[in-house]
């Protein structure tokens, strides 16, 4: 018996564009079924986490610290984010500093007149994935990462300093 | 003459049939996704409001603060998005952040010869979770530089400041 016949069929009985039909079919329902429940990041089936962490926001005029408010959400001005990455529920008000080259060839952190340092703490939700922390499951959050943030009223640059 | 030809006959097997249903299940998932109401995100609304803010006009030429005048409109230099009207204004030395090697801080320095103008301006505006927008398209946050065309001047400077609803 030929394994395909003079009409393109499988020993005879199923058609070749048949059997590839349906490994489409078999393989992109087995891709959703890995979406869906295999694969941590896009699982339906994971529930989120509160994800609390500090942001440092060195050197800001006081006209900019003081728009920075307890309760405002927060985002991210150049990375999709998927929605807020959460609510500033605490704000600690530290001496303004900033970081200086000065003439005899050294780089200090010197006080600024008119500055402050903001000391943020935000509480955002999203998932801890083998060691990668993503808020709203998309965002990406790490200490050391310097982002450009803001709230509805102000914006400004920080720096993650810790994930409690 | 009768002419012998076959005639036509729909014969689905079960496999073209899976495809047919398949392919009905995509274009009707697909108009369904197009023509679908648009889902708001929880919490995503918007509302039209009036907001009042300052804007700080930075290193003008001594004396030519005048030119500002209460009622005059404002408008975004860059992508010329309405933004409000003058309220009042009022002029302070020019004063910029330096560092002072000598002491080993940053000091605010008064520059001569010129002064900076701050503005309280009164606008129309669409407020969200995420953003206070001016004339349809500006988003209003403190900290940002402004560059901004008036009546018969150009100035640039930080917003300094934003009312918040129920705050004088």
């Amino acid at each position: 018996m030929k394994l395909i016949d003079h009409n393109g069929r499988l020993f005879g009985k199923i058609s070749v564009i048949d059997v590839l039909v349906v490994a489409v079919v078999l393989v992109m329902a087995g891709a959703l079924y890995v979406k869906n429940n295999s694969l941590e990041h896009t699982s339906t089936s994971v529930v989120n986490t509160d994800i609390t962490y500090q942001v440092m926001v060195s050197g800001i005029r006081t006209h900019v610290a003081d728009a920075v408010q307890e309760g405002d959400k927060l985002y991210d001005q150049d990375r999709t984010s998927g929605g807020t990455l959460g609510e500033i529920t605490a704000i600690e008000v530290l001496p303004g500093e900033k970081l200086a080259e000065l003439n005899d060839g050294t780089v200090a952190n010197v006080p600024m007149e008119d500055g402050v340092n903001l000391l943020l703490t935000v509480k955002g939700s999203g998932m801890v994935s083998e060691g990668r922390y993503l808020l709203n499951r998309v965002y990406d959050l790490g200490v050391n990462s310097s982002r450009n943030f803001y709230t509805p009223y102000v914006q400004f640059i920080g720096v993650v300093t810790a994930i409690l | 003459m009768e002419q012998n030809s076959p005639k036509f006959r729909l014969r689905l097997n079960l496999f073209d049939g899976i495809i047919l249903v398949l392919a009905l299940a995509a274009g009707a998932f697909l108009l369904w996704s197009t023509f679908k109401p648009a889902a708001s995100a929880p919490g995503s609304t918007a509302s039209a409001s009036t907001v009042r803010y300052t804007v700080r006009f930075q290193r003008w030429i001594e004396g030519t603060s005048s030119l500002v005048q209460p009622g005059g409109s404002l408008v975004d230099n860059i992508k010329n998005f309405e933004m409000g009207s003058v309220v009042s204004s009022q002029s302070v030395p020019a004063q910029s952040l330096q560092l002072n090697h000598g002491e080993r801080r940053y000091v605010l320095a008064t520059a001569p010869g010129y002064e900076d103008v701050l503005v309280t301006v009164e606008s129309p505006c669409t407020i969200t979770d995420e953003a206070i927008t001016l004339g349809g398209g500006y988003a209003l946050r403190v900290g940002a530089i402004a560059y901004i065309r008036g009546e018969g001047y150009m100035a640039s400077g930080p917003i300094i400041s934003i009312e918040r609803e129920g705050q004088k």
